[in-house]
Protein backbone atom coordinates (compact mmCIF):
# COMPACT_ATOMS: atom_id res chain seq x y z
CA UNK A 1 0.00 0.00 0.00
CA UNK A 2 1.27 3.48 -0.84
CA UNK A 3 2.36 5.77 1.98
CA UNK A 4 -0.20 8.41 0.90
CA UNK A 5 -3.09 5.95 1.04
CA UNK A 6 -1.87 4.66 4.40
CA UNK A 7 -1.76 8.19 5.77
CA UNK A 8 -5.27 8.93 4.51
CA UNK A 9 -6.61 5.71 6.03
CA UNK A 10 -4.91 6.59 9.30
CA UNK A 11 -6.43 10.08 9.18
CA UNK A 12 -9.85 8.60 8.44
CA UNK A 13 -9.66 6.26 11.42
CA UNK A 14 -8.42 9.08 13.68
CA UNK A 15 -11.20 11.38 12.56
CA UNK A 16 -13.84 8.74 13.29
CA UNK A 17 -12.45 8.45 16.80
CA UNK A 18 -12.10 12.20 17.30
CA UNK A 19 -15.57 13.11 16.07
CA UNK A 20 -17.15 10.11 17.77
CA UNK A 21 -15.50 11.13 21.05
CA UNK A 22 -16.61 14.72 20.56
CA UNK A 23 -20.28 13.81 20.16
CA UNK A 24 -20.08 11.29 22.99
CA UNK A 25 -18.62 13.98 25.25
CA UNK A 26 -21.15 16.63 24.16
CA UNK A 27 -24.02 14.20 24.71
CA UNK A 28 -22.83 13.18 28.19
CA UNK A 29 -22.48 16.84 29.26
CA UNK A 30 -26.04 17.56 28.17
CA UNK A 31 -27.54 14.36 29.55
CA UNK A 32 -26.33 15.37 33.02
CA UNK A 33 -28.65 18.39 33.04
CA UNK A 34 -31.47 18.15 30.47
CA UNK A 35 -33.37 20.87 32.35
CA UNK A 36 -30.59 23.36 31.61
CA UNK A 37 -30.37 22.16 28.01
CA UNK A 38 -34.14 22.74 27.62
CA UNK A 39 -33.63 26.36 28.74
CA UNK A 40 -30.71 26.70 26.30
CA UNK A 41 -32.87 25.38 23.44
CA UNK A 42 -35.70 27.66 24.44
CA UNK A 43 -33.31 30.65 24.28
CA UNK A 44 -32.98 30.05 20.53
CA UNK A 45 -36.69 30.95 20.26
CA UNK A 46 -37.17 28.48 17.42
CA UNK A 47 -39.31 25.83 19.13
CA UNK A 48 -42.27 25.86 21.50
CA UNK A 49 -41.30 25.00 25.09
CA UNK A 50 -42.63 21.42 25.05
CA UNK A 51 -40.83 20.65 21.77
CA UNK A 52 -37.65 22.06 23.32
CA UNK A 53 -38.08 19.81 26.36
CA UNK A 54 -38.53 16.74 24.13
CA UNK A 55 -35.44 17.76 22.13
CA UNK A 56 -33.42 18.27 25.33
CA UNK A 57 -34.35 14.80 26.53
CA UNK A 58 -33.80 13.00 23.22
CA UNK A 59 -31.01 14.65 21.18
CA UNK A 60 -28.18 14.11 23.73
CA UNK A 61 -28.86 10.37 23.68
CA UNK A 62 -28.78 10.36 19.88
CA UNK A 63 -25.41 12.13 20.09
CA UNK A 64 -24.11 9.59 22.60
CA UNK A 65 -25.23 6.56 20.58
CA UNK A 66 -24.10 8.00 17.24
CA UNK A 67 -20.74 9.05 18.75
CA UNK A 68 -20.29 5.56 20.18
CA UNK A 69 -21.21 4.08 16.77
CA UNK A 70 -18.48 6.09 15.05
CA UNK A 71 -15.87 4.90 17.55
CA UNK A 72 -17.00 1.27 17.75
CA UNK A 73 -17.67 0.92 14.01
CA UNK A 74 -21.19 -0.26 14.77
CA UNK A 75 -23.85 1.03 12.34
CA UNK A 76 -21.25 3.61 11.36
CA UNK A 77 -22.70 4.79 8.00
CA UNK A 78 -26.09 5.37 9.61
CA UNK A 79 -24.51 7.26 12.53
CA UNK A 80 -22.52 9.39 10.09
CA UNK A 81 -25.67 10.43 8.24
CA UNK A 82 -27.51 11.17 11.48
CA UNK A 83 -24.70 13.35 12.79
CA UNK A 84 -24.45 15.23 9.49
CA UNK A 85 -28.17 15.96 9.71
CA UNK A 86 -27.83 17.05 13.34
CA UNK A 87 -24.95 19.37 12.46
CA UNK A 88 -27.01 20.91 9.66
CA UNK A 89 -29.78 21.63 12.16
CA UNK A 90 -27.30 23.04 14.73
CA UNK A 91 -25.70 25.29 12.10
CA UNK A 92 -29.09 26.52 10.94
CA UNK A 93 -30.18 27.29 14.53
CA UNK A 94 -26.92 29.06 15.30
CA UNK A 95 -27.09 31.13 12.12
CA UNK A 96 -30.71 32.07 12.89
CA UNK A 97 -29.87 33.47 16.36
CA UNK A 98 -26.76 35.17 15.03
CA UNK A 99 -28.83 36.95 12.37
CA UNK A 100 -31.45 37.99 14.92
CA UNK A 101 -28.75 39.39 17.20
CA UNK A 102 -29.77 37.31 20.23
CA UNK A 103 -27.14 37.09 22.94
CA UNK A 104 -27.52 33.54 24.21
CA UNK A 105 -25.42 30.66 25.44
CA UNK A 106 -24.94 28.00 22.78
CA UNK A 107 -25.54 25.01 25.08
CA UNK A 108 -23.69 22.81 22.58
CA UNK A 109 -21.41 21.31 25.23
CA UNK A 110 -23.58 21.92 28.27
CA UNK A 111 -22.72 24.93 30.42
CA UNK A 112 -19.15 23.90 31.26
CA UNK A 113 -17.72 24.84 27.88
CA UNK A 114 -20.26 27.45 26.98
CA UNK A 115 -19.58 30.54 24.91
CA UNK A 116 -21.75 33.05 23.10
CA UNK A 117 -19.14 34.14 20.55
CA UNK A 118 -21.05 33.26 17.39
CA UNK A 119 -18.08 33.51 15.04
CA UNK A 120 -16.17 30.91 17.09
CA UNK A 121 -19.23 28.71 17.48
CA UNK A 122 -20.07 28.84 13.80
CA UNK A 123 -16.46 28.15 12.76
CA UNK A 124 -16.28 25.21 15.20
CA UNK A 125 -19.53 23.70 13.94
CA UNK A 126 -18.49 24.20 10.32
CA UNK A 127 -15.22 22.40 11.04
CA UNK A 128 -17.08 19.46 12.60
CA UNK A 129 -19.49 19.44 9.66
CA UNK A 130 -16.57 19.45 7.20
CA UNK A 131 -14.94 16.53 9.04
CA UNK A 132 -18.17 14.53 8.95
CA UNK A 133 -18.66 15.48 5.30
CA UNK A 134 -15.20 14.22 4.38
CA UNK A 135 -15.83 10.91 6.18
CA UNK A 136 -19.21 10.65 4.47
CA UNK A 137 -17.76 11.06 0.98
CA UNK A 138 -15.03 8.47 1.78
CA UNK A 139 -17.65 6.04 3.04
CA UNK A 140 -19.85 6.76 0.02
CA UNK A 141 -17.02 6.08 -2.44
CA UNK A 142 -16.12 2.90 -0.59
CA UNK A 143 -19.75 1.74 -0.68
CA UNK A 144 -20.06 2.43 -4.44
CA UNK A 145 -16.78 0.61 -5.11
CA UNK A 146 -18.01 -2.38 -3.10
CA UNK A 147 -21.33 -2.45 -4.93
CA UNK A 148 -19.58 -2.22 -8.31
CA UNK A 149 -17.16 -5.00 -7.47
CA UNK A 150 -19.93 -7.25 -6.11
CA UNK A 151 -21.98 -6.46 -9.24
CA UNK A 152 -19.02 -7.37 -11.45
CA UNK A 153 -18.41 -10.66 -9.63
CA UNK A 154 -22.13 -11.50 -9.91
CA UNK A 155 -22.10 -10.93 -13.67
CA UNK A 156 -18.92 -13.06 -13.96
CA UNK A 157 -20.69 -15.88 -12.10
CA UNK A 158 -23.72 -15.58 -14.36
CA UNK A 159 -21.67 -15.69 -17.58
CA UNK A 160 -19.65 -18.66 -16.22
CA UNK A 161 -22.93 -20.47 -15.49
CA UNK A 162 -24.21 -19.63 -19.00
CA UNK A 163 -21.03 -21.07 -20.51
CA UNK A 164 -21.35 -24.13 -18.31
CA UNK A 165 -17.91 -23.65 -16.77
CA UNK A 166 -17.41 -23.92 -13.01
CA UNK B 1 -24.63 -8.59 5.17
CA UNK B 2 -24.46 -5.04 6.50
CA UNK B 3 -27.66 -3.06 6.96
CA UNK B 4 -28.46 -0.06 4.82
CA UNK B 5 -27.43 3.31 6.34
CA UNK B 6 -31.06 4.44 6.67
CA UNK B 7 -31.91 1.31 8.65
CA UNK B 8 -28.82 1.82 10.82
CA UNK B 9 -29.89 5.42 11.52
CA UNK B 10 -33.38 4.27 12.48
CA UNK B 11 -31.88 1.66 14.84
CA UNK B 12 -29.86 4.40 16.57
CA UNK B 13 -32.88 6.71 16.78
CA UNK B 14 -35.03 3.95 18.27
CA UNK B 15 -32.38 2.93 20.78
CA UNK B 16 -31.99 6.55 21.91
CA UNK B 17 -35.69 6.63 22.79
CA UNK B 18 -35.31 4.28 25.77
CA UNK B 19 -32.82 6.29 27.87
CA UNK B 20 -34.61 9.50 26.83
CA UNK B 21 -37.91 8.18 28.20
CA UNK B 22 -36.22 6.99 31.39
CA UNK B 23 -34.68 10.47 31.86
CA UNK B 24 -38.05 12.10 31.14
CA UNK B 25 -39.78 10.17 33.91
CA UNK B 26 -37.09 9.54 36.49
CA UNK B 27 -34.08 11.74 35.64
CA UNK B 28 -32.88 13.93 38.54
CA UNK B 29 -32.54 17.09 36.41
CA UNK B 30 -35.46 16.42 34.06
CA UNK B 31 -37.04 19.55 32.58
CA UNK B 32 -40.53 20.61 33.51
CA UNK B 33 -43.09 20.16 30.71
CA UNK B 34 -45.26 22.90 32.18
CA UNK B 35 -43.45 26.16 31.69
CA UNK B 36 -45.74 28.08 34.03
CA UNK B 37 -44.95 25.88 36.98
CA UNK B 38 -42.50 27.46 39.41
CA UNK B 39 -39.05 25.89 39.60
CA UNK B 40 -37.22 25.73 42.91
CA UNK B 41 -36.25 29.20 44.13
CA UNK B 42 -38.62 31.08 41.79
CA UNK B 43 -41.34 33.56 42.72
CA UNK B 44 -44.24 34.99 40.70
CA UNK B 45 -44.49 38.75 40.22
CA UNK B 46 -47.73 39.04 42.23
CA UNK B 47 -46.05 37.39 45.22
CA UNK B 48 -42.81 39.33 44.71
CA UNK B 49 -44.69 42.62 44.90
CA UNK B 50 -46.22 41.57 48.22
CA UNK B 51 -42.87 40.60 49.73
CA UNK B 52 -41.96 43.07 52.45
CA UNK B 53 -38.43 44.44 52.73
CA UNK B 54 -37.38 43.02 49.36
CA UNK B 55 -34.36 44.21 47.43
CA UNK B 56 -34.43 43.83 43.64
CA UNK B 57 -31.49 42.85 41.45
CA UNK B 58 -31.32 43.35 37.70
CA UNK B 59 -29.12 40.62 36.21
CA UNK B 60 -29.33 41.93 32.65
CA UNK B 61 -26.61 43.89 30.86
CA UNK B 62 -25.76 47.45 31.88
CA UNK B 63 -27.16 48.80 28.61
CA UNK B 64 -30.51 47.12 29.25
CA UNK B 65 -30.49 48.30 32.86
CA UNK B 66 -29.71 51.89 31.85
CA UNK B 67 -32.57 51.84 29.37
CA UNK B 68 -35.17 50.79 31.94
CA UNK B 69 -35.38 48.72 35.12
CA UNK B 70 -37.59 47.92 38.09
CA UNK B 71 -37.61 51.06 40.26
CA UNK B 72 -34.98 50.77 42.98
CA UNK B 73 -33.36 47.66 41.48
CA UNK B 74 -29.59 47.32 41.70
CA UNK B 75 -27.54 46.20 38.71
CA UNK B 76 -25.64 42.96 39.33
CA UNK B 77 -24.63 40.83 36.39
CA UNK B 78 -21.93 38.26 35.79
CA UNK B 79 -20.07 40.46 33.28
CA UNK B 80 -19.09 43.01 35.94
CA UNK B 81 -19.54 40.76 38.95
CA UNK B 82 -16.69 41.82 41.22
CA UNK B 83 -17.23 45.57 41.03
CA UNK B 84 -21.03 45.38 41.17
CA UNK B 85 -21.10 42.87 44.01
CA UNK B 86 -19.14 45.23 46.25
CA UNK B 87 -21.62 48.03 45.59
CA UNK B 88 -24.56 45.71 46.21
CA UNK B 89 -23.10 44.22 49.40
CA UNK B 90 -22.82 47.70 50.93
CA UNK B 91 -26.57 48.31 50.60
CA UNK B 92 -27.85 44.80 51.39
CA UNK B 93 -29.01 43.68 54.84
CA UNK B 94 -28.95 39.92 55.58
CA UNK B 95 -32.64 39.94 56.64
CA UNK B 96 -33.75 41.30 53.27
CA UNK B 97 -35.26 39.06 50.59
CA UNK B 98 -33.39 39.37 47.30
CA UNK B 99 -35.44 39.12 44.10
CA UNK B 100 -33.33 38.63 40.98
CA UNK B 101 -34.62 39.07 37.45
CA UNK B 102 -33.21 38.84 33.95
CA UNK B 103 -34.89 39.45 30.62
CA UNK B 104 -37.54 36.79 30.28
CA UNK B 105 -38.70 33.32 31.13
CA UNK B 106 -36.00 31.89 28.94
CA UNK B 107 -32.93 33.68 30.24
CA UNK B 108 -30.80 31.98 32.83
CA UNK B 109 -28.59 34.77 34.21
CA UNK B 110 -30.95 35.44 37.12
CA UNK B 111 -30.55 31.84 38.28
CA UNK B 112 -26.78 32.09 37.94
CA UNK B 113 -26.68 35.37 39.87
CA UNK B 114 -28.95 33.90 42.58
CA UNK B 115 -26.63 30.90 42.96
CA UNK B 116 -23.56 33.10 43.22
CA UNK B 117 -25.22 35.35 45.79
CA UNK B 118 -25.89 32.34 47.98
CA UNK B 119 -22.36 31.06 47.51
CA UNK B 120 -20.32 34.26 47.63
CA UNK B 121 -22.45 36.58 49.74
CA UNK B 122 -23.65 33.85 52.08
CA UNK B 123 -27.29 34.78 51.51
CA UNK B 124 -29.81 32.19 52.74
CA UNK B 125 -31.32 30.03 49.98
CA UNK B 126 -34.90 30.93 51.01
CA UNK B 127 -34.06 34.63 50.82
CA UNK B 128 -32.73 34.66 47.26
CA UNK B 129 -35.55 34.28 44.76
CA UNK B 130 -35.74 34.48 40.98
CA UNK B 131 -38.60 36.38 39.38
CA UNK B 132 -40.55 34.01 37.10
CA UNK B 133 -40.79 35.59 33.66
CA UNK B 134 -38.18 38.25 34.47
CA UNK B 135 -38.30 41.80 33.17
CA UNK B 136 -40.89 40.93 30.54
CA UNK B 137 -43.39 39.83 33.17
CA UNK B 138 -42.82 43.16 34.95
CA UNK B 139 -43.40 45.10 31.72
CA UNK B 140 -46.46 43.00 30.96
CA UNK B 141 -47.92 43.83 34.37
CA UNK B 142 -47.39 47.59 33.79
CA UNK B 143 -49.56 47.52 30.65
CA UNK B 144 -53.06 48.90 31.20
Amino acid sequence: METGTKAINFLEKGLYWLLGGLFLFAGILKVRDPGQFAVDISNYQLLPWQAGVATALYVPWVEILAGFSLIANWNRPGALRLLLLLMLIFLHALFAVWLRGLNIECGCFGRELSTSNYAILFARDLLIFAGLGWLFQREWKHRIALELSSGASRSQDTSARDRGTP
Amino acid sequence: MSRKPAVQAIVILLLALFPALITAFWGPNRPNWDRDQLAEGEIRLTDALKTPNAIWIDARTKAEYDQEHVPGAALLNEDQWNSLLLAFASQWQPDQVIIVYCDSLQCDSSHQVAKRLQKELGAEKEKVLVLKGGWRSWKQAQKP
